[in-house]
């Protein structure tokens, strides 16, 4: 199992072996952040293919001070989705799709594949109030800015940037509790046994 | 600066969601470098993005690793294309400039060998010259240390109050002949000078004889040849010897000289 240092090496020397790691570990993730911003399966797998090579040309300007492979994979393929959105060519095509079916993206993936954190975060964030994720979910996913998303949920700028701030935050503290319960989780499981 | 403060103010979640203009970002990266709490709560909320995402994954279809990882090979082969061009044609300039020096440097070298084989070509002859001409001087240096000595001898020989003096009156058949014999009983010696002596016939030779109680003895055959008169020829030294006879004899010489033929004669 290669660690974070030895992918960065790998990738940095231009080592494909890398980049097939990258993709194993990682592709799921970027490609359900790609779907949920561009909502079309066929776009999504050009975002997909376009940030992969972007990730490999790059590789030199990758800086492990600001930040994990992830995030930075993570903003490239953000980035990518969401000037696609933006092309006049998507626009055009019609390719926008009702949103309700993409709001609840990991509904796609069966359950069983999904890890049982993940199922547990689930429910968190699903209880995470609504005024806080739609913020981050415009941002994130739609890639509003939070002037955008004042002008569209009619707020003051200044509340958009405080319920932000909040909303980020009680979204660490989910996953941070989540990892904390997690291994209290499976003690409790393996004693109802 | 109010680290709290500046923590709590919304612009590192900003940062975090990629929100913050370059200005806003680069403080925010200087501060982080600086203090590690904010290093520390942005590499938090990153993690808690990153989860975020991942609750989003969806599997993408299989074939689409392959096609993506074909897709890097034909941008890197496409992106090689381009490069080496760039690459082979300034390495090339240097090349083609270092090829082009290096050329004229051994060009330049070769001239200079040649010219210097040539320059040793030539000593080497006139050491060898000058070895020859050294060789000649040393013989003819010997061969003067030689006649030197044999001078001195004679020489020594002609001073001394011993040594006659004997005179060849030219014969009827040349009158004008004359010689000089020097004949020196205590060292054995003699010496004959043509003074003046008509050039033999062809194939004819002067034979000198000493006269021994009335006997003819060969003393040998000379050159007539003897311009300025000066050559002093060495005559074996027979006692007894009364008086010298020159006589003309056949090339070779004779046993007994042909009296009729007699050229120069004198008594001691």
């Amino acid at each position: 199992m290669l660690n974070e240092p030895q992918l960065i090496k790998l990738l940095k020397n231009r080592d494909k072996r890398g980049l097939s790691v990258l993709y194993d570990r990682y592709s799921a993730a970027l490609y359900g952040v790609a779907l949920r911003i561009v909502r079309s399966e066929p776009v999504a797998e050009d975002v997909l293919q376009e940030a992969f090579i972007k990730i490999w040309k790059s590789s030199q300007s990758y800086d492990s001070k600001k930040g994990t492979l992830f995030t930075w994979m993570l903003n490239i393929t953000r980035n990518t989705a969401i000037d696609k959105t933006r092309s006049a060519h998507y626009r055009s095509n019609g390719k926008i799709q009702p949103l309700e079916d993409f709001v609840n993206g990991s509904e796609r993936v069966p359950v069983t594949e999904q890890s049982i954190e993940h199922i547990g975060l689930r429910e968190k964030v699903d209880k995470l109030e609504v005024k806080y994720r739609t913020i981050v979910d415009m941002i994130y996913f739609e890639g509003y800015t939070q002037a955008e998303v004042a002008e569209k949920m009619d707020l003051p700028l200044g509340t958009v940037k405080t319920r932000v701030r909040i909303a980020l935050r009680e979204l660490r503290k989910v996953f941070v509790e989540t990892k904390r319960v997690l291994p209290l989780l499976f003690v409790l499981w393996f004693d109802m046994m | 600066m109010d680290l709290e403060k500046y923590m709590k103010s919304g612009i590192i979640e900003q940062y975090v969601l990629g929100l913050s203009s370059p200005e806003e970002r680069h403080e925010v990266e200087r501060l982080a470098a600086q203090h590690p709490e904010i290093n520390e709560y942005i590499i938090a909320l990153q993690d808690g993005m990153e989860q975020y995402a991942e609750m989003h994954a969806v599997s993408p279809p299989p074939r689409l690793k392959s096609s993506i990882m074909q897709a890097v090979d034909e941008d890197e082969r496409l992106g090689d294309q381009h490069q080496p061009v760039k690459v082979v044609r300034h390495v090339s300039l240097i090349w083609r400039w270092g090829a082009g020096i290096a050329a004229m440097m051994i060009l330049a070298l070769s001239a200079l060998c040649y010219m210097l084989y040539q320059d040793q070509q030539q000593s080497r002859d006139q050491i060898s010259l000058l070895s020859t001409q050294i060789k000649h001087l040393q013989d003819d240096y010997q061969q003067l240390q030689v006649s030197s000595k044999s001078i001195e001898q004679r020489y020594v020989v002609l001073k001394d109050t011993g040594t006659h003096h004997v005179q060849l009156h030219g014969s009827d058949h040349a009158p004008q002949a004359q010689a000089v014999v020097y004949w020196n009983p205590q060292h054995n010696k003699g010496f004959l000078n043509l003074v003046n002596m008509p050039q033999a016939p062809h194939g004819h030779q002067y034979q000198v004889w000493a006269d021994v109680n009335g006997k003819h003895i060969d003393l040998g055959l000379v050159e007539s040849t003897d311009p300025e008169g000066n050559l002093l020829i060495n005559l074996p030294y027979i006692e007894n010897s009364r008086g010298f006879v020159i006589t003309l004899e056949k090339e070779g010489g004779s046993v007994h000289p042909t009296v009729e033929q007699m050229y120069a004669h004198g008594e001691l």
